[in-house]
């Protein structure tokens, strides 16, 4: 899965905001913003990546267990998919 | 070609629509820049040609393209004939309009399109300079700058005028529907521009930004200041973004970091009544955002 084009991930003034671009903005009806893990998993997701590697990947960066971060990962991923920020 | 000094910037415009524009302008004529900001046209043609390159995307019937030249041009066709062709280059310093007069059928005079679209040049070159226009109703109050921010039809023109008839002279509307942000040696300013939508309420004027108010409709009057994810996504809404260039969409997110660190940000729950200004104009001295 990958971030969908026209989404951007930006912090402004210590928020992390995710900024539709283009014509993702025509309409802005919410603003997503995201915690660390959530900023972290988003730059993970910039590129094609699996539910494996990012696992992976969070059970490196923090001290968390993998039932955990797996559900982590699940929320985070219906959050954007219910957007469709996610493909 | 008209010299132009709007919000700071030099801007040369030839218009078509003499009758509309010429009442708008006349209080920003200025000198004539040798290189101007931004140069401004419109030309009326029929029929229009449309432009050579490759399609970027459609959006809402705009057709996008990108020249040899790096120019972005946007083209819209009404009853299957190409009616508008907006050119602007790269750093958007040049903006080329094209209309048709058969844009007509389309319920719109051509000094609508005409207004709209310079409207729109002016805000993507101010961006690019390091500005942004904010869609609100700005009063400026014993040289004070107050911009009330809000969707459109939420009373935020009706409440400025309540501004001017409680205060008189000591109250001046900068600009009644997009006024200017600016940052002058690192300060926020809010400046007048002609593109003032419905009425004529703007003046060729720049003063310190010292509060962004968010107006929603109350039945009591209430105001508080607002976090920052909250600022945020007002400004976010209300901040001209352009939906053809990705990277001006971006720059908009600089100038919301500036204005959520630099400017008091409130959010107004009002009815439309004289006591409601007294109220704001009250709780922002309690504040000491302005002075009395």
């Amino acid at each position: 899965m990958k971030i969908a084009s026209g989404y951007t991930l930006v912090t402004i003034a210590g928020e992390n905001v995710v900024v539709p671009l283009g014509d993702k903005n025509v309409g802005l009806k919410s603003l997503v913003s995201l915690n660390d893990t959530g900023a972290f998993l988003w730059r993970m997701l910039e590129r094609e990546t699996t539910r494996d590697e990012l696992l992976a990947a969070m059970l490196d960066e923090y001290e968390t267990d993998a039932a955990q971060a797996r559900a982590d990962i699940e929320t985070f991923a219906a959050k954007l998919q219910a957007l469709n920020i996610l493909e | 070609m008209l010299s132009l000094s709007i919000a700071g910037l030099s801007v040369d415009f030839a218009y078509a629509d003499v009758r509309f524009f010429e009442k708008r302008l006349s209080k920003y004529t200025g000198p004539s820049a040798v290189q101007p900001d931004l140069l401004l046209s419109t030309t009326l043609k029929d029929p229009l040609i449309p432009p050579e390159g490759a399609i970027v995307k459609t959006i809402d019937q705009v057709r996008i393209f990108r020249d040899s030249d790096g120019r972005l041009c946007r083209c819209r066709d009404y009853d299957g004939e190409l009616v508008l062709v907006k050119v602007s280059t790269e750093d958007y310093s040049r903006t080329d309009l094209l209309l048709s007069p058969k844009l007509t059928g389309t319920g719109f005079t051509l000094a609508d399109y005409e207004y709209v679209n310079t409207g729109g040049a002016f805000a993507d070159r101010l961006l690019v300079l390091g500005g942004a226009v904010l869609h609100g109703s700005a009063v400026a109050i014993d040289g004070q700058g107050i911009v009330f921010s809000a969707n459109s039809g939420i009373g935020k023109s009706t409440h400025t005028a309540l501004w001017a008839s409680q205060f008189g002279s000591r109250v001046v509307i900068v600009n009644d529907d997009k006024p200017a942000i600016r940052f002058v040696a690192g300060h926020p300013m809010v400046c007048g521009t002609p593109w003032s939508g419905k009425s004529d309420l703007n003046e060729n004027m720049s003063v310190p930004l010292r509060a962004i108010v968010f107006l929603d409709r109350g039945k009591e009057n209430r105001i508080r200041r607002m976090g920052t994810r909250d600022s945020i996504f007002r400004l976010m809404s209300q901040i001209y973004r352009a939906y053809y260039d990705e990277n001006l969409g971006l720059l908009t997110t600089g100038i919301i970091e500036r204005l959520v660190k630099g400017v008091p940000i409130y959010l107004l729950q009002c009815n439309i009544s004289t006591e409601a200004v007294e109220f704001v104009y009250r709780y922002l001295i309690s504040e000491g955002v302005i002075t009395q």
